[in-house]
């Protein structure tokens, strides 16, 4: 099998590339897909841990938490989706660096 | 002792707060009576706490609170306690009268008698508490009490901003206060009073632990009772109603203080050098709040200087390592409050009169307000130290002990003593001779001046036959205390000194402000002293030095650091991704996961 | 210029944090979960590893499923509430 820090090293490399998505991107959209970037390496991690408990066994616990967070990551993205909608009719920009004060 | 008086003494007016604003629904009367029944009886409970006291007992009731951290909630029953609570309630309840009638048409009134009841209901069960915990809740509530009460006109900025002055300065105090309790908790388990003064007199404890937690409680109490370096707030809260300055800024809340160091005096084996500074810090306050009442022109500010300079007389006379000192101390600080309040409350009397606090524009009121200027002129000799009233004998005890300590530094706190009762009896002068004495200023006779109503001048009554009666009651107080000696014996030395100080103080001023001879500018036109009077009338530019270091220091560093905030999410995501590299950073060469 | 800037910070960051977090993991081996519990069943990996998840899933977890579908719904709400069209002033006064 291959070793458990691959895995995890994987991991690590999407969560910062997602970090790096969102600490980077402008447009609005491109920030929603960093979030599920990030989702996915969490999802990931966990995967990779409950299959090296011990040989040969696989550990469901995981498995059922990742089924639930990809649903609810989906369910963010529909929802995050639907604000992007709405501030583009707001503000008439897709650009998250001009979204600067509270009020207007 | 009724029945769980102990309890009941502050249980009653702090549930009696919380019923304010029933009190409000029912009527107006009510709200107003109320509150001046319950701390009656609370002073009923207190006071009958005092003949068992008196006759030698002494208990500490305690109720386990949380066991894992030694917390429980108690009331110490002995002379100290006792006596403070005596103090506090028979004064409250006598502003509570008063307030009756000085606070009649104000509106917010559920707000006021909320909050003095509630300040009631909190000193009292500070100078009753048995354990430090208790007494820090009880020090944080008085503070937020006194904060609400400044700013009760929280219409006018001056008072808004003074009441924050207060808690904020009170603050540095209180930090202080909660460093010392944590100090001796970490290193003996116990808060209890009685359980640290058995771990501290059988020498468990290092002698330099017991300085420096007795020093940093007396940090808080010099926060609390504005000694020198936190002195500031007490002046500018003179923006509250008279009733609060009374009671709170004069009578109890700035005792704590001393209640605080002569608990910790009691408890803790304290060496001479912590005495020596506590000494010196009050001398210092004294003369310098004595000079600073010289150049004020507001009636009130110059009462809270006097205060200030008082409460440096109660430090000073703790400050001298004799049971003699221990006691003028507190000897001082009844008659203070009996004094103080009465000055306060003729002051008060005045404002509500003549709707102004400039000395001015006073002038010639004895002819037309004759109670209250026989009431205030009681007040003021008390303050002076006039045989036969009682700050006379209180005074006379503090500078007896002082000069009874002996050697330089006795000597010293001596001399500071009584040049500073010659500058007391200086400006009392002055504000007599400004006020009521004099021609009557043009707003004077223009303003029509009515009756005040017998709520206002009955509490004044009764302090005033207090101030003459409470001097002679010596005797009574020291066996109270169960000092070696039921009786101080009055030295000559410094009965000869402390009359020759009234002389040479009373003089000049009388020269200047009663007969006026001289007329008191042009004393101030000359260069030196014309720079002395700026340095006393800016306050020894204290308030300078703390605006300029705090608050203008504050509002440039936020201002350079204000540029972070950006607003832009993709900056605020870099610095989380530059958070997370330093922290694996710091893992990776740590070694740690 | 100010998008290069953060453009280049960011590139520059994530880099060195993806180098350091490989540098810690080669260095460190990663202990999996030393207080799990210990009660396991047994299966064939290669022949059934799917149902035998599913199988898990329905078993054990419907709460959880029930938890996913209510926010699926919640999110599919709020989403077309975002959404709405702007009434206008003579159709609310009806």
């Amino acid at each position: 099998m291959i070793k458990l820090e691959y895995f995890v090293a994987l991991a690590f490399a999407l969560y910062f590339v997602g970090l790096y998505c969102l600490a980077t991107k402008r447009n609005m959209i491109r920030l929603v897909l960093g979030i599920e970037i990030l989702i996915n390496a969490a999802n990931l991690n966990f995967i990779a841990f409950s299959a090296y408990r011990a040989e040969g066994f696989v550990d469901p616990l995981a498995h059922s938490i990742v089924v639930i967070s990809i649903a609810v990551a989906g369910c963010v993205s529909a929802a995050a989706l639907a604000l992007v909608v709405y501030a583009y009719k707001h503000y008439g920009t897709l650009d998250v660096r001009k979204l600067r004060r509270l009020r207007e | 002792m009724l029945r769980y008086a102990p309890w009941l003494s502050w249980l009653i007016p702090l549930l009696g707060s919380f019923s304010a604003p029933i009190f409000a629904k029912i009527s107006r009367k009510a709200l107003q009576w109320a509150p001046f029944l319950l701390v009656l009886i609370s002073s009923i409970f207190t006071f009958s706490m005092l003949p068992d006291v008196y006759n030698g007992y002494s208990r500490d009731m305690s109720v386990e609170w949380i066991p894992f951290l030694n917390l429980s909630i108690g009331m110490l029953v002995d002379s100290l306690s006792v006596f403070m609570a005596c103090v506090v309630s028979f004064i409250g309840a006598l502003i509570l009268l008063y307030s009756v009638g000085y606070m009649a048409e104000e509106e917010g009134l559920t707000r006021y008698y909320f909050f003095m009841l509630l300040f009631i209901g909190a000193m009292i069960g500070l100078v009753m508490a048995d354990n430090l915990v208790q007494l820090y809740i009880f020090w944080e509530l008085v503070g937020l009490c006194s904060y609400a009460l400044i700013g009760f006109w929280y219409k006018r900025p001056e008072a808004v901003r003074a009441g924050m002055k207060a808690f904020i300065v009170t603050r540095f105090g209180d930090l202080c206060l909660l460093a010392g309790i944590l100090l001796l908790y970490l290193n003996t388990g116990e808060f209890n009073f009685l359980a640290l003064k058995d771990q501290a007199f059988t020498g468990l404890l290092s002698m330099s632990l017991i300085t420096t937690s007795a020093l940093l409680m007396f940090g808080g109490a010099v926060g609390k009772s504005a000694q020198v370096p936190l002195f500031i707030w007490l002046p500018d809260a003179m923006e509250g109603p008279t009733t609060v300055s009374a009671l709170i800024h004069a009578a109890t809340m700035v005792k704590a203080g001393v209640y605080l160091t002569a608990r910790t005096a009691m408890i803790l084996p304290v060496i001479s050098d912590y005495l020596f500074i506590v000494a010196t810090i009050g001398a210092i306050t004294a003369f310098m709040a004595a000079t600073m009442a010289l150049a004020t022109f507001d009636i009130k500010r110059v009462l809270a200087y006097s205060t200030i300079s008082q409460l440096g007389y109660m430090f000073l006379a703790l400050g001298v390592p004799t049971q003699e000192g221990w006691l003028a101390s507190q000897f001082h600080l009844m008659s203070h409050a009996i004094f103080k309040a009465l000055l306060f409350l003729c002051a008060g009397v005045i404002i509500h009169t003549l709707g102004t606090r400039d000395m001015r524009q006073m002038g010639g009121l004895a002819k037309k307000m004759r109670v209250t200027f026989l009431a205030f002129l009681i007040g003021a000799f008390s303050l002076s130290a006039i045989p036969p009233f009682n700050g006379f004998w209180s005074k006379e005890m503090i500078l007896e002990a002082a000069y009874r300590m002996g050697g330089q530094a006795g000597m010293v706190f001596f001399l500071i003593g009584v040049i500073t009762a010659a500058i007391t009896f200086a400006y009392t002068i002055r504000v007599i001779g400004l006020v009521f004495l004099g021609k009557e200023s043009n707003y004077v006779k223009a303003v029509k001046i009515h009756k005040a109503p017998k709520a206002m001048t009955l509490p004044l009554l009764v302090l005033g036959v207090a101030c003459i009666v409470s001097g002679f009651l010596q005797t009574p107080f020291m066996n109270l205390f169960h000092a070696e000696n039921s009786h101080m014996p009055i030295d000559i030395v410094s009965l000869a000194f402390s009359l020759l100080a009234l002389i040479l103080g009373g003089l000049p001023a009388y020269m200047v402000y009663i007969k006026c001879s001289i007329p008191p500018e042009k004393i101030t036109e000359k260069p030196v002293a014309n720079l002395i009077y700026r340095i006393l009338a800016n306050g020894y530019y204290f308030d300078s030095l703390y605006n300029f270091i705090f608050v203008k220091g504050t509002a440039v560093v936020s201002s350079k650091v204000r540029k972070l905030q950006t607003g832009i999410l993709n900056v605020n995501m870099l610095a989380f991704l530059a958070g997370l590299a330093c922290l694996l950073l710091l893992a990776v060469q740590g070694g740690i996961l | 210029m100010g998008a290069d800037k953060i453009e280049i910070t960011g590139v520059i960051l994530a880099v060195t944090a993806i180098l350091v977090a490989f540098i810690f993991i080669s260095q460190n081996s990663i202990p999996a979960f030393k207080y799990a519990n210990e009660n396991w069943i047994k299966i064939e990996v290669s022949k059934s590893l799917g149902p035998e998840t599913a199988n898990f899933i329905w078993n054990y977890r419907p709460l959880d499923l029930i938890t996913q579908a209510f926010v699926l719904f919640g999110a599919a709400a709020g989403c077309l509430a975002i959404l709405r069209e702007e009434r206008k002033e003579e159709k609310a006064n009806d």
